[in-house]
């Protein structure tokens, strides 16, 4: 606190009174020379008129009051000049204790007389009002104005600074001022209204980059990459066909059929493979390096997937030397895939150069058939599957830890936006009381626009963990449960059909590699659903949320600035 | 030297924009946007607010639960025109006036910051309606202010002149809402614009409670308010006990006025859309263009209706737009876009008429101690048969009939309504009577003034 003002207030502004508006007595030993007088400054500086409501010392013993009494001054400021050398006068006052000498008894601004004018008539204003109407203490001194047990060395020690003491009142402890408080409770508004639309703007940050992430990017390859047990399944069992077919001229058609059938998914695979590839790289967050030419594996799904249709060929991009985890898992994937590519088409080759009547395998063939199915459920089938689970995994973590950070964005806004509203609230009450005013129009916008935004705040935030745990727990984790289930299937599908080589055609049908798609379809439309949601709940928040900010913020300054501008 | 000039020129601009000149001025751009603020909402109603606000229902009920919200600024209208008119005729009209562009201001501004239904779910189209309500509060009591701001203001002579250019501001918000919004809608890519471009035109609009802060500063209070001496202590009952033919008669001529203007814009893209398979720009361009003509329409009518009296100026209006109607339909028909715009030209040329002087010939009806209220009331509560009616009332009635002909007799049927209105005039209420009103108010429709 810097000074207290000639009617005791506190007040931080060391010319006026942040309260009331008066001057502010120079502090006796800042003064400056020539400066106009002490805390009676008021009546030494206003000018000629004074004297007339001066009042006498006769009001008795005013108590101590004011931070600075009786300050000598070193030389008579222009109103101490031409009111006859109040500060000298109130110095001797003073100090042979006659003085009640505080700014806080001045005589109010219409009545500021001299402080070296003469006493007032009996029975003037002064005399009515007692000891607020104490005079300067230039005046006539009231030998009895001090009680006879005080040291008139104590007049010269300034009270506590947030001690008030008001004459025929107990003393009482005094908080800010009107001005502080006022710029108090706007400060605390922002404040709180930044930390609301702050852990706002980061949760819904949070969501938006999960979503984006998971939902939008990786979610939709692990739900693809799920697919690649049953393309492989599929293209396993067009091999089993063609080679039980052989080289029948009663079923050319059927052969026909069956080769297009297994390049359509082989290609189709071979995409998937490249998707997991891809998907790894993603999820390990690895720059995408180099091209296909260094990749044999990749390369040669490249070639077969470009043969499909050259212009949706995927193309490999992380070569053997930077991968590691999850990507040199997804390239083992695509080697293995390569390899058993390999081997099936040395199987057909066998089977087209070797002439037997359908469902009657000679043994090279049927054993090369069996090494390339055998390839295919302990080599691709585990891979895929490994990476399939491992990104799941990664996403899995990666939107749990986005979950907690909206759950405590969620709380750090629903706190934030309950202090603001209360800060507000606060500001409407202390304005309504202190400037007489029903309501502020401009903070019951902030009021309104704030309520809106703590309800929207805390609503978003509850859907954005919501479409966080759905997204994962019942879309993406059942997606990847019911691949594991299918990879196991085929693994036996592989199997029976690999038994049943020799004994007819129809061991070459997808029957064995049947199952029920409806679960994890299910739960794939659960996810994009979620992500849906999600990204809806989220969109427009980043225009909203900083205008919002911004209106709010311009608004309480729009309803505080004119009640600070009318107080002074 | 060029101090001394600039502080001439500042000081004959300060002369300039003061008194009569500054309430007129003053009224009309906040009239205009307010209209702007309410038209603004229609148009983002058609194109923005079914999706974001009704998503889960199918597209069509969407876009008829976003019309029916639009629909709901009319009902609330004569509401405000009873509570703003209460304190306008109680406390004054420039600070209910200024109240009213503050609640106008902040409650499309609000709207401007609603976060859509996927946020909030239900409470976004809740709050939506709500704010729709607002709207409507302040337009409701907004349009009376400002009539008689411009009006109490100036010459006794000139009030149909000076009242007019309040009713300036329903084509230059129509204007600017529309040209705002086609704007944000051309300069942004369609998924920005849903997103947040069709916002920026609402969040404008916090100028316009600005504006409300300016006015109680800069304006004076209306002279005639100041001199009328003790308020009334209910001036709504008072109105209703001591004007109830002026009401009336307020609330018969607006009818048709506000069919014709509904018709002639409102259901013409309706028409063009479905009857024609106009593309839906083609009404939107036509409804600009009539509304330019129309703005200095309503001036040159208000100062007609100085010179030859309201009553025969409006009725002019009313039985030439009678006559048109049945000349618009055919002329639609040709599907020539020059011809359209011809024909809703024609048509607001003749619903001009009507609505330039309407602002004085109402406000002249009432007593100065009850006369927002009056105004007000007279003015809103005719807006809900007609206005918000008039194009539900055109489409049924083309599905019954089948032939355009039957909103024509509708039309025309108002704009009967509207003689009888005028003919039941009692004339400017005598206490301020002019004398050249006088004589004009001895007869309907005759005599040289209304």
């Amino acid at each position: 606190m810097a000074a207290i003002c000639p009617d005791g207030h506190p007040t931080e502004d060391t010319e006026y009174c942040e309260e009331c508006g008066l001057r502010v007595p120079t502090p006796s030993g800042a003064r400056p020379p020539g400066g106009p007088g002490d805390g009676r400054v008021r009546g030494s500086t206003t000018g000629s008129a004074g004297g007339e409501r001066s009042a006498g010392g006769s009001v008795g013993p005013g108590p101590r009051l004011g931070p600075t009494p009786a300050a000598p001054g070193p030389g008579h400021g222009p109103g101490g000049g031409t009111a006859g050398g109040p500060v000298r006068a109130a110095e001797v006052a003073a100090l042979i204790g006659d003085a009640p000498t505080s700014a806080h008894v001045a005589a109010p601004r219409a009545g500021a007389g001299h402080a070296g004018a003469a006493p007032a008539p009996a029975g003037s204003r002064a005399d009515r009002s007692g000891a607020e109407h104490v005079p300067p203490p230039g005046g006539a001194p009231a030998a009895n104005a001090v009680p006879p047990d005080d040291d008139p060395a104590d007049l010269l020690e300034p009270p506590a600074p947030t001690l008030l003491l008001t004459p025929g009142r107990r003393p009482r402890l005094r908080g800010p001022s009107t001005v502080g408080r006022l710029r108090l409770l706007a400060a605390v508004t922002v404040a709180a209204l930044v930390l609301a639309f702050g852990a706002l703007a980061v949760g819904t940050r949070a969501a938006q980059t999960a979503i984006d992430d998971t939902g939008q990017d990786i979610g939709p390859r692990i739900i693809a990459t799920a697919d690649l047990p049953r393309a492989l399944a599929e293209t396993d069992a067009h091999l089993a066909a063609l080679v039980l077919l052989g080289d029948d001229p009663d079923h050319a058609d059927e052969r026909a059929a069956e080769l297009e059938a297994y390049q359509d998914s082989g290609g189709a695979a071979a995409d998937l493979v490249l998707g997991a590839h891809d998907l790894a790289v993603d999820v390990e967050g690895r720059p995408e390096p180099t091209a296909a030419a260094t990749d044999p594996a990749a390369a040669a799904i490249e070639g077969e997937a470009a043969a499909q249709d050259p212009a949706d060929a995927p193309t490999p991009t992380a070569t053997p030397e930077d991968a590691h985890g999850a990507t040199a898992q997804a390239i083992d994937l695509a080697q293995a895939y390569a390899r058993y590519r390999e081997l099936a088409g040395r199987a057909l080759a066998l089977s087209e150069s070797a002439t037997y009547p359908a469902g009657e395998v000679p043994s090279d063939v049927a054993a090369a058939r069996a090494e390339a199915a055998r390839h295919l459920r302990e080599e691709v089938l585990p891979l895929a599957e490994a990476v399939s689970l491992d990104a799941t995994r990664t996403a899995f973590h990666r939107t749990k830890d986005a979950h907690d950070t909206v759950a405590t964005a969620r709380v750090a806004v629903a706190f934030g936006s309950a202090a603001a509203l209360a800060a507000l609230i606060a500001l409407q009450v202390f304005l309504a009381r202190r400037f007489h005013r029903t309501f502020s129009p401009a903070l019951l916008v902030a009021t309104a626009v704030t309520a809106i935004y703590t309800y929207t705040g805390v609503t978003v935030m509850a859907t954005q963990t919501d479409v966080l745990t759905r997204m994962t727990a019942d879309g993406l984790v059942p997606v990847a449960t019911q691949a594991a289930l299918r990879t196991e299937d085929t693994v036996e599908a592989a199997d029976s059909t690999d038994a049943r080589t020799g004994a007819s055609v129809g061991a070459g049908s997808l029957d064995p590699y049947q199952d029920d798609p409806a679960e994890a379809e299910e739960a794939a439309a659960v996810f994009t659903a979620s992500v849906a949601a999600g990204d809806a709940a989220i969109g427009g928040l980043g225009f909203l949320i900083p205008v919002s900010m911004l209106s709010i913020a311009v608004v309480v300054v729009v309803g505080t600035a004119p009640r600070l501008a009318e107080y002074r | 030297m060029s101090t001394d000039t600039g502080t001439r020129r500042a000081g004959r601009l300060g002369r300039w924009f003061s008194g009569p000149r500054r309430a007129i001025i003053v009224s009309s751009i906040g009239t205009s946007l307010e209209w702007y603020d309410y038209f603004l909402y229609g148009t983002a109603a058609v194109f923005v607010f079914g999706p974001l606000f009704f998503p889960e229902s199918d597209p069509a009920t969407g876009l008829l639960l976003s019309l029916a919200t639009f629909g709901v600024g009319f009902a609330s209208r004569p509401v405000g025109a009873v509570l703003f008119g209460h304190f306008g005729d109680r406390i004054g009209r420039r600070d209910v006036l200024a109240a009213t562009f503050l609640v106008m201001g902040t409650s499309t501004f609000l709207i401007g910051l609603l976060p859509g239904y996927a946020s909030i779910g239900v409470v976004a189209p809740v709050l939506l309606v709500l704010l729709r309500v607002v709207q409507g509060l302040s337009l409701g009591g907004q349009w009376g202010g400002a009539v008689l701001m411009a009006m109490e203001h100036g010459p006794r002579e000139r009030r149909g002149v000076t009242s007019s250019w309040v009713q300036v501001g329903v084509p230059v918000g129509n204007i600017l809402s529309t040209g705002l919004l086609a704007l944000a809608a051309v300069l942004l890519p369609n998924e920005a614009f849903l997103e947040w471009g069709w916002r920026i035109p609402f969040l404008l609009s916090g100028g316009l409670a600005l504006m409300g802060l300016w006015i109680r500063r800069g304006l004076t209070e209306s002279p005639e308010f100041e001199a009328m001496g003790r308020p009334s202590r209910s001036p709504l009952l008072e109105v209703l006990r001591t004007h109830p033919r002026a009401l009336g008669s307020a609330f018969l001529a607006r009818i048709g006025s506000d069919v014709v203007f509904y018709v002639f814009t409102f259901y013409l893209l309706a028409y063009l859309d479905t009857q024609l398979g106009m593309d839906r720009g083609v009404g939107l361009a036509v409804v600009v263009i009539a509304s330019a003509v129309q703005l200095p329409l309503l001036v040159l009518y208000g100062r007609l209706s100085d010179r030859w009296g309201r009553r025969r100026v409006y009725a002019f209006g009313a039985i030439g737009s009678g006559v048109w109607v049945f000349v618009f339909f055919p002329l639609l028909d040709t599907g020539v876009f020059w011809i359209i715009t011809a024909a809703v030209v024609g048509g607001i040329v003749f619903e001009a008429a009507m609505y330039g002087p309407q602002a004085a010939f109402i406000a002249e009806l009432f007593a100065p101690r009850v006369r927002y209220s009056g105004t007000g009331l007279g003015y809103q509560v005719a807006g809900v048969p007609s206005g918000a009616l008039a194009p539900i009332v055109a489409i049924a009635l083309f599905d019954w009939f089948g032939t355009a002909q039957a909103v024509a007799w509708y039309v025309a049927a108002s704009v009967l309504v509207s003689l009888v209105g005028l003919a039941l005039s009692p004339g400017p209420w005598r206490g301020t009577r002019a004398p050249a009103e006088e004589a004009s108010a001895r007869g309907p429709l005759t005599g040289a003034a209304p």
